[in-house]
């Protein structure tokens, strides 16, 4: 029985005519014990499918499916069995953390004394055992995020549903929960992600699903992806070239334009075909041959970056440096 | 035995306490209102006016009942404010996402709302024996109404901001009705020898009876309505306003 089964969910926002799409037909499952990541840009219906699986919304047509117990019909069902972390802040800040995290267990109605351990548990793991009695309200971003991720461990979820659970935590933190995670996955406990940034994915997920305006564009383990893509990408900046002169060449299975005279050019093959290809050029500023990444999965798949503006890099520590100047 | 849900209602009860223990502002507003109706609007009208009421009342033992009910109704309708906020605050989405019923997310509000009025209430019955001779012996049925009060208003005003999303939206809606039914519940002036919609109206206005059960228990005088029927009457609409708060939880997303 896979731990969550997804077939042909769709979610449409208002009413037919100007209703925005946001879940356009998604179809695909995650086995137990799975840490499964749904990798898309802004808006792509990453939250969308979340709040579909964890009962916060209905679909507008299809059906899902999870620990066994589908959605629609048993709603109190699902969420016996789900954790879920949410995007955005979702705190009590008049109370303090560890009064957060007391309200979590008797919602879910963890044993008193359970209770006790696991919140000195998770306040350590997530290294929050000198704040706990603080009010969350002098809790900086990252220390809430932190708090939120250890209100979702709480009750020991058999799905734990993580919607961007990175966002805003310092590297160690980071580290540390990545390393949680895969040691969730050693006790069978089954993961659905949902991330924007490549490096998470790699590191984390057994198999992607790359979703970009409501739709599955791709789903496999991560490296399948980048095999899938090709052997070799070649970043080069020569302000001689076009696009379509670039796509003549030997080899060439892909170009996609980013502007000033920059290509991210695809190869079929491994590197054999880059002599031929090279010989093609006359002049060239700046040149980098790699092997695919996710982002250029993605790229090649929709066209666009995962995140708008964002040629390199991993998005993450921009959004970490972003998120440190505004506090 | 284990009673279900009884832990996640407890907990649900802690962080409403929690909060009105932190918030002290909150006590001190509920208070600062009813004593000014009672010391300025009470006072004045005794010594300037001197109503003859009859039944042996002055007009401050006439108002203080009054005047506690309607604080009670203003404090537990404006409570209703604290679901817009657990919604506005994303709140409301952890709870709605935990197995524990809608029913008793909306029960653990009213026991919550409910608490204060009757913190509320017990402050105001000790301020009000400055101003009038209370009738202790009658003080557990009086409790009974103000119980009933609260339940009731609580229920309806937490109703009324599910559907809400902006704090002005349901501050406007909830003045707007609880107003009238101030004004028209003979708190401030026996609701007598009125135009036939405005008798219509008080027979109808729950705080009606309220404050007539509250007065007579609590310092003499004629009632207007029989204790059965005012009990009866305020426990129907306290199911009602129950009943309906529990469906509009129901249909509520987060
Ligand atoms: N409550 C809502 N009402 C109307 N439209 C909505 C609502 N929630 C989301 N949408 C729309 O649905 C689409 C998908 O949104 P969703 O939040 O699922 O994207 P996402 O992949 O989670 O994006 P992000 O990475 O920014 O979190 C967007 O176009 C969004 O504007
Ligand atoms: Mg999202």
């Amino acid at each position: 029985m896979p731990a969550v089964r997804v077939d042909d969910a769709r979610k449409v926002y208002g009413d037919p005519p100007e209703g925005v799409v946001a879940v356009d037909g998604v179809s695909f499952s995650v086995d137990e014990g799975e840490v499964f990541g749904l990798l898309g840009p802004n808006g792509a219906g990453k939250t969308s499918l979340i709040r579909i699986l964890s009962t916060l919304t209905e679909a507008t047509s299809g059906r899902a499916e999870v620990a066994g117990v589908d959605v629609g019909e048993d709603p109190r069902g699902v969420r016996e069995r789900i954790g879920l972390v949410f995007q955005e802040p979702s705190l009590d800040n008049l109370l303090t953390g560890r009064e957060n995290l007391e309200l979590s267990a008797a919602l879910y109605d963890v044993s008193r004394r359970q209770t006790r351990e696991r919140i000195d548990e998770l306040l350590d793991l997530m290294d929050l055992a000198g704040r706990g009695d603080d009010p969350v309200k002098q809790y900086s971003g990252g220390m809430k995020r932190r708090l939120e991720i250890a209100r979702g461990l709480l009750h020991d979820p058999e799905v734990l549903f993580l919607d961007e659970p990175t966002l805003g935590l310092d590297p160690q933190t980071r580290e540390r929960l990545w390393a949680y995670i895969r040691s969730l996955r050693e006790e069978g406990t089954t993961v659905l992600m949902t991330t924007h940034y490549m490096d998470e994915a790699d590191a984390l997920c057994d198999r992607v699903a790359v979703i970009d305006q409501g739709q599955i564009q791709a789903l496999d383990d991560p490296e399948a992806l980048k095999r899938e893509l090709g052997g070799t990408v070649v970043h080069l900046r020569a302000l001689g070239t076009s696009e379509d002169e670039l796509a003549q060449a030997p080899g060439v299975e892909d170009v996609q334009a980013e502007g000033e005279g920059t290509f991210v050019v695809q190869l079929a093959g491994e590197v054999a075909q880059l002599p031929a290809f090279l010989r093609t050029l006359d002049e060239v500023d700046h040149l980098e041959v790699t092997t695919p990444t996710l982002q250029d999965v993605f790229l090649s798949l929709t066209g666009r970056h995962l995140r708008q503006g964002e040629a390199e890099g991993d998005g993450w520590t921009e959004d970490y440096q972003r998120m440190k100047r505004a506090e | 035995m284990k009673i279900p849900y009884l832990r996640p209602l407890v907990g649900m009860w802690r962080r409403e306490a929690t909060q009105y223990v932190r918030e002290r502002s909150r006590l001190v507003a509920s208070i600062v209102s009813p004593f000014m109706w009672i010391a300025i609007v009470g006072i004045g009208i005794e010594r300037g006016l001197k109503p003859d009421l009859g039944s042996g009342l002055n007009y401050l033992d006439f108002i203080v009942p009054g005047i506690v009910a309607q604080a009670l109704m203003f404090t537990t309708i404006f409570y209703g404010v604290y679901i817009v906020w657990d919604r506005k605050m994303d709140v409301l989405k952890a709870v709605l996402v935990t197995p524990v019923p809608r029913s008793i997310v909306f029960l653990g509000k009213v026991v919550g709302g409910a608490t204060q009025a009757v913190v509320e209430g017990t402050l105001l019955l000790i301020i009000s024996t400055f101003f009038v001779d209370i009738l202790w012996l009658n003080v557990v049925p009086a409790v009974a109404v103000i119980l009933l009060t609260a339940v009731l208003y609580t229920s309806f005003g937490l109703a009324l901001g599910s559907f809400y999303e902006s704090f002005e939206g349901f501050r406007i809606t909830s003045t707007f009705i609880a107003f009238p039914m101030f004004f028209l519940s003979g708190a401030l002036f026996p609701v007598v020898d009125l135009p036939t919609w405005l008798t219509w109206f008080t027979h109808v206005n729950p705080l009606t009876y309220s404050v007539d059960a509250l007065r007579s228990l609590l310092v003499g005088g004629q009632q207007a309505f029989s204790y059965l029927t005012s009990f009866g009457v305020l426990a129907g609409y306290t199911a009602l306003a129950t009943l309906v708060g529990g469906w509009s939880f129901n249909r509520m997303e987060a």
